[in-house]
């Protein structure tokens, strides 16, 4: 009698866990990734009623990008029940109170609206800066990549590439550099 | 009109940075080192005596690219480039250090070009890749806290908030991007640049 089917069995259905940096990542693509892979959504072997879903673990939860104007346009709102009981806060000011309740409310609305989803949503861990607690950072196998690729700024390319980039025209003889 | 269009479309255009130095080495645009000697204000102070002078330097790491219309004075249009607000190295040659625009007798920009140049510039500063304006207050006055943005339209603290967006057909969306840069810009599928959210 072999095990090394055993083992292929565990390796298949084994819990894994990721990690993502939401840094500059809109927060809509992480929902819409997250969602995916808490799921199960990336395996073979998924099917809804089998537990084949992951934990994930977002991280810099705080350094979120909005496109746009969204930070003072976008208005979130909510209402008690009671009257007068309606708040609406802009985006801004609601990150302000709490830098995880964006990330987490656009996760839990991507994961379908199921007696599932709030043991998965359970199995999202976000956190607004990077310090995760070890108990955590211990399982930690696998980093997922965000949905945008993150532009670079002028202080992070070096002074060779600025220097050996092209000029587009030639300044003045004797230009005074400010 | 027609032939400038040609000689433009024959030259390899670009949106990102990296892509530049291939594709221009690849076509027949020749580059070529030159030596420019600027003008740097540098300040002593003494025990009686402050001088101030302007001192002459050589910047002798200039690597120039020949346009391939040269009677364009534009230097964006006459060798065809199309940018977006991520080309920081190309919009770097455009702004002061502090962040504010070269006229537009020293580069020779096209009025067209320019408001691109302006607008990518713009963007680029309130994405925090160029160096520019540090203070963000509202319109009431109240201090906005720096946020990571991208592709931001509209001054920061110049929009109110959107209480009711209305409904699916008439809905109010929220403004990214430019519609000229979208127009010109490049991509590599053919799905066009999203310009409402």
């Amino acid at each position: 009698m072999s095990f090394g089917r055993a083992n292929q069995q565990w390796a298949t259905f084994s819990r894994v866990w990721h990690i993502l940096n939401a840094d500059r990542q809109p927060a809509g693509g992480i929902g819409v990734l997250v969602s995916r892979y808490v799921q199960g959504l990336h395996k073979p072997i998924y099917h809804p009623t089998s537990d084949v879903g992951d934990h994930v673990v977002v991280v810099n939860a705080k350094k979120i990008a909005y496109s746009g104007n969204k930070w003072e346009e976008k208005v979130f709102t909510a209402h008690t029940g009671r009257r007068k009981g309606r708040v609406r806060m802009q985006a801004f000011k609601v990150h302000e109170l709490d830098p995880t309740w964006i990330i987490r409310r656009n996760i839990y609305r991507q994961i379908p609206n199921n007696l599932l989803r709030r043991t998965l949503f359970q199995r999202v861990h976000v956190f607004e800066d990077e310090n995760v607690p070890a108990e955590i950072m211990e399982n930690v196998t696998n980093v997922l990549i965000g949905p945008r690729p993150v532009p670079k700024a002028i202080t992070d390319y070096t002074e060779e590439e600025k220097d050996s980039f092209p000029k587009l025209f030639l300044r003045d003889k004797y230009f005074l550099k400010s | 009109m027609s032939v400038l269009g040609r000689l433009v479309s024959s030259v390899c255009s670009c949106g990102s940075n990296s892509g530049f130095l291939a594709s221009v080495q690849k076509s027949v645009l020749p580059t070529y080192l030159t030596t420019r000697m600027y003008r740097k204000i540098k300040q002593k102070e003494g025990e009686k005596v402050t001088v101030i002078k302007g001192e002459v330097f050589e910047d002798t790491k200039n690597v120039y690219v020949e346009k391939a219309v040269p009677d364009d004075p534009c230097p964006l249009r006459s060798r065809g480039i199309q940018i977006t607000y991520e080309d920081v190295l190309i919009l770097q040659q455009f702004i002061t250090s502090t962040g504010e625009m070269l006229p537009r007798e020293h580069t020779n920009l096209s009025q067209q070009e320019f408001f691109k140049v302006l607008t990518c510039v713009k963007m680029a500063q309130r994405a925090n890749l160029l160096p520019g304006t540090e203070d963000q207050t509202d319109k009431q006055g109240n201090f906005v806290p720096k946020l990571n943005r991208y592709l931001t339209r509209y001054d920061v603290g110049s929009r109110t908030p959107i209480r009711s967006r209305g409904l699916q057909y008439t809905k109010r969306l929220y403004r990214i991007g430019d519609r000229r840069l979208a127009r010109d810009a490049p991509r590599v599928s053919s799905r066009p640049w999203s310009l409402n959210h």
